[in-house]
């Protein structure tokens, strides 16, 4: 009998040390990651709003630009993913709604420029710093959010871990954030004093 | 190929390489003189011994080439300026070739200084810095911003008499500045030639009435005791330029 008490420990210790925590944990840290980064592009979203019509009552004649945002804003916020949900296809419609959106605000921020009396609008100069904030905010989740998923993916996939992942838990990896697409994020527009 | 990526990664995703945390007020360049940085020093510990939120002060003399924000938040994120849970962390980061300054705000301060309102402290300082007043800029965007986190800084003379004039503060600094380079050039005239090489630092707004130290006098505060708590950020804020 004690032998069995002594090998049911040792077994326990060795897991311990072989992921039986740390895989888990490794979930989380990927979710709250997801969730990070979903809850930034949310901030985003919500500032349009108030941006567009900002913007409306000073170049009315951009009716394009700006309806070219609030579309981009309504596809942006309709993918909605859970942790669950994050396959490299699913991942990618996010991003791709995301970026539209992205670039949709840039083009509205371009046009901005032809309007002096709005870019020197306080209400205006605040959406703008908020925004460049936004996306500031957005960056580091993504990147904290990709430095998460490559921890756990690690943790599932190299061995002696993945062993652990394999016997207990099942999990699948996460779908990472493609390589080329933060330059897009990191070009937000800068305000000048 | 996938070898020369492998190469070239590191040198993008390390950046400049971080300044030490010797105590509330990091300068490089010796942007402050040694009284007014050991007043300063002082304020900000009181403020965070009484607030419990931690102003960081950082002046570089250059980036080097890194991103204003991704240094930042990376400075940030080594130093864990602010307390643990309650993330009440704030760093002031000041650049002067770069000629930038941001204001990075930990995650339990965003309620209370929101990225415009951050922008709008920046765009208190800026015009002062225009001028090369690094000093009042300092000066008057650190009290702003302690005003707005519900505290006060309490600067001795060499700050607090800037705050109550503009003008009269603008003309006793210039007269400081002042004595302090004839008494520079009186230690000149006497002989002290083998300190040339360190001299004045004026900034890159040069003139007058610049922050302007010595290189050699002045003992730093030591920094006992000032560490980050573990604070968190998320990237809050604003960045502006001159």
């Amino acid at each position: 009998m004690k032998i069995k008490y002594v090998i049911l420990m040792l077994s326990l210790l060795f897991l311990s040390g072989c992921g039986i925590q740390s895989i888990p944990k490794s979930k989380n840290a990927v979710e709250a990651g997801w969730a990070e980064v979903q809850n930034q592009y949310q901030r985003r979203a919500d500032l349009v709003p108030n941006l567009v019509s900002t913007v409306k009552g000073y170049a009315k004649h951009e009716r394009e630009t700006l309806e070219a945002v609030i579309e981009a804003r309504a596809n942006a916020t309709k993918v909605n993913l859970n942790v669950d949900q994050l396959s490299d296809a699913n991942l990618k419609k996010f991003q791709d709604a995301q970026n539209a959106l992205s670039s949709a605000l840039s083009r509205l921020l371009l046009v901005v420029e032809k309007y002096p009396d709005l870019k020197a609008n306080e209400n205006f100069r605040d959406l703008q710093v908020q925004l460049e904030g936004t996306e500031n905010r957005i960056a580091i989740a993504r990147r904290r959010y990709i430095e998460a998923v490559q921890y756990y993916n690690n943790q599932i996939t190299v061995p002696p871990y993945s062993w652990t992942n394999s016997l207990f838990y099942h999990y699948e990896k996460k779908a990472q954030f493609v390589a080329d697409e933060p330059e897009k994020v990191k070009e937000a527009p800068k305000v000048e004093f | 190929m996938a070898l020369i990526f492998l190469v070239f990664i590191p040198c993008t995703v390390f950046g400049r390489a971080l300044p030490t945390l010797t105590g509330a007020v990091v300068d490089e360049v010796h942007l402050l003189s040694s009284p007014q940085k050991e007043d300063l020093e002082n304020a900000l510990r009181s403020f965070y011994s009484k607030t419990g939120k931690q102003i960081q002060l950082v002046i570089l003399k250059s980036l080097e080439g890194d991103v204003l924000e991704d240094f930042s938040i990376r400075l940030a994120e080594a130093w864990k300026i602010g307390k643990k849970g309650s993330d009440s962390g704030l760093i002031v980061l000041i650049s002067i070739q770069d000629r930038s300054v941001r204001i990075e705000v930990g995650g339990g301060l965003e309620g209370e200084l929101t990225d415009a309102q951050s922008g709008k402290i920046i765009g208190l300082m800026v015009p002062y810095f225009k001028k090369g007043n690094y000093a009042e800029g300092i000066y008057v965007g650190l009290n702003r911003m302690a005003r707005q986190l519900g505290g006060e800084l309490k600067t001795s003379a060499v700050f607090s008499t800037r705050g109550v004039s503009e003008e009269k503060f603008k003309w006793t600094g210039n007269m400081i500045y002042f004595f302090v380079f004839l008494i520079y050039l009186l230690f000149f005239i006497l002989g002290y030639r083998r300190r040339r090489g360190k001299g004045f630092y004026w900034g890159s707004g040069g003139g007058f009435s610049g922050g302007g130290s010595f290189g050699g006098f002045g003992g730093g505060f030591g920094g006992g005791g000032w560490s980050g708590g573990g604070g968190g950020f998320s990237g809050g804020g604003a960045s502006g330029r001159w």
